[in-house]
């Protein structure tokens, strides 16, 4: 849902659902305790304003409807640790060159970003509740059948949480319906912190353009490679359910 | 592996750019086929304006075209889908036209601009010919007819 709205003028908003299970307590890439869990639900809210058609503004606020971890409490037995409310809020400014071919469309981006903390501090946090800016690059086009994206971002805080690195890699295969159209798309990223921490994940998600305003999109994935430089969960599954309206 | 921003960012730059560039000078695929179903079209669909957009091939992103389209002045919106419809295999947008309507290509030109996209020409059938009235993207619009068998 990120390519829309292209026109000028457009604007829309979605809602995503995020659950994630992480099943094992990982220091380094081993398994130092199994049985402890982390399970994470996040409502994530999203508004996107195209000004012109190369100009888009984006804001993502979440909020962790509920979190929850199990960690050794040093006496062999789990310390419950909890999180929930507000993230912190991700303004973005993504500047796009679109280019037009005979068969085949696309756009090259460029996105500064900002992170405004605005999360509550909790027995643990899903969102560290500090300022940060980032850098996004992103090249991706499509054919009538097929898509291709491949995109990096970075981020640096003010204050202890490490510098982040995201890539991503996406194909998507586009289908037709009778009145209609979606794609299936196989997504693979890659988030490297400066602590050397560093996950692999990948999976399939499916994308449904209902009608001209409402769309929908579900993804699943799973982590492939999951290296933890502190102790923390790993090897997880991520699930992802959103409906957008654009107008 | 230690984190070297600026080196990864200047390598992904280099990358995309590089795609980029070449996509810019990647030669057009036939037009032929598109000639084709433009003829198809036209003889199926009565009263309608049939416009080669360059890019379309991508029905969710160019839905803006059909936004704009749809809000021209002599636009049939109880046909097709609000009175548009797009074809992204061969690139064509057919706009239902209310009777003895007449589209303003400046405007055509420009909604389907502030889209995303290319308004390349129009096809329009002459006897048993196509002709193809190519657009020029300047402010006075020159017309350029070509005729295919």
């Amino acid at each position: 849902m990120n390519m829309m709205p292209r026109w000028s003028g457009g604007w829309g908003y979605q809602v995503h659902y995020e659950y994630v299970n992480e099943s094992d307590l990982l220091l380094g890439s081993n398994k130092l305790h199994e049985g402890f869990t982390e399970d994470v639900n996040i409502l994530h809210l999203e508004g996107v304003y195209t000004w012109k058609k190369e100009v888009r503004i984006t804001v993502k606020l979440p909020y962790v409807l509920d979190a929850e971890r199990e960690m050794p409490d040093g006496s062999g037995g789990k310390l419950i640790q909890k999180d929930s409310g507000w993230g912190d809020l991700n303004l973005g400014l993504p500047l796009k060159k679109y280019f037009n071919l005979d068969g085949k469309s696309g756009s090259t981006t460029f996105k500064p970003m900002l992170r405004i903390p605005l999360s509550s501090k909790d027995e643990y946090d899903i969102y560290y509740k500090e300022f940060g800016v980032g850098l996004g690059f992103g090249h991706e086009f499509e054919t009538a059948d097929y898509y291709f994206g491949i995109g990096t971002a970075g981020w640096v805080f003010d204050g202890n949480r490490p510098a982040e690195l995201h890539t991503s890699i996406d194909l998507g295969y586009n289908f037709e319906t009778k009145s209609s159209n979606g794609s299936i798309f196989w997504e693979t990223d890659f988030h490297f912190e400066d602590d050397e921490s560093k996950t692999l994940s990948s999976g399939p998600a499916f994308y449904f353009n209902h009608n001209d305003t409402i769309h929908s999109r579900i993804e699943w994935k799973h982590d492939i490679i999951d290296h933890q430089a502190i102790l923390d969960h790993g090897n997880g599954n991520h699930f992802k359910i959103g409906i957008g309206w654009v107008f | 592996m230690k984190f070297h921003p600026i080196l990864f960012f200047t390598v992904t730059a280099i990358f995309t750019s590089h795609f980029s560039v070449a996509d810019e000078d990647k030669e057009e695929a036939r037009p032929e086929v598109r000639l084709a179903a433009a003829k198809k079209t036209l003889s199926l669909s009565p009263n309608i304006s049939l416009v080669y957009v360059k890019g379309l091939v991508c029905p969710s992103c160019a839905i803006g075209i059909r936004k704009n389209l749809s809000k021209m002045k002599g636009v049939d919106k109880k046909r097709f889908k609000d009175g548009i419809d797009m074809n992204p295999e061969t690139q064509l947008v057919s706009i239902a036209l209310k009777e003895n309507a007449i589209i303003n290509k400046k405007d055509l030109i420009e909604r389907v601009d502030d889209a995303g996209y290319i308004a390349v020409e129009e096809y329009k059938m002459h006897d048993d010919h196509l002709d193809s009235l190519k657009f020029k993207h300047d402010a006075t619009i020159e017309v350029v007819h070509h005729t295919h068998n």
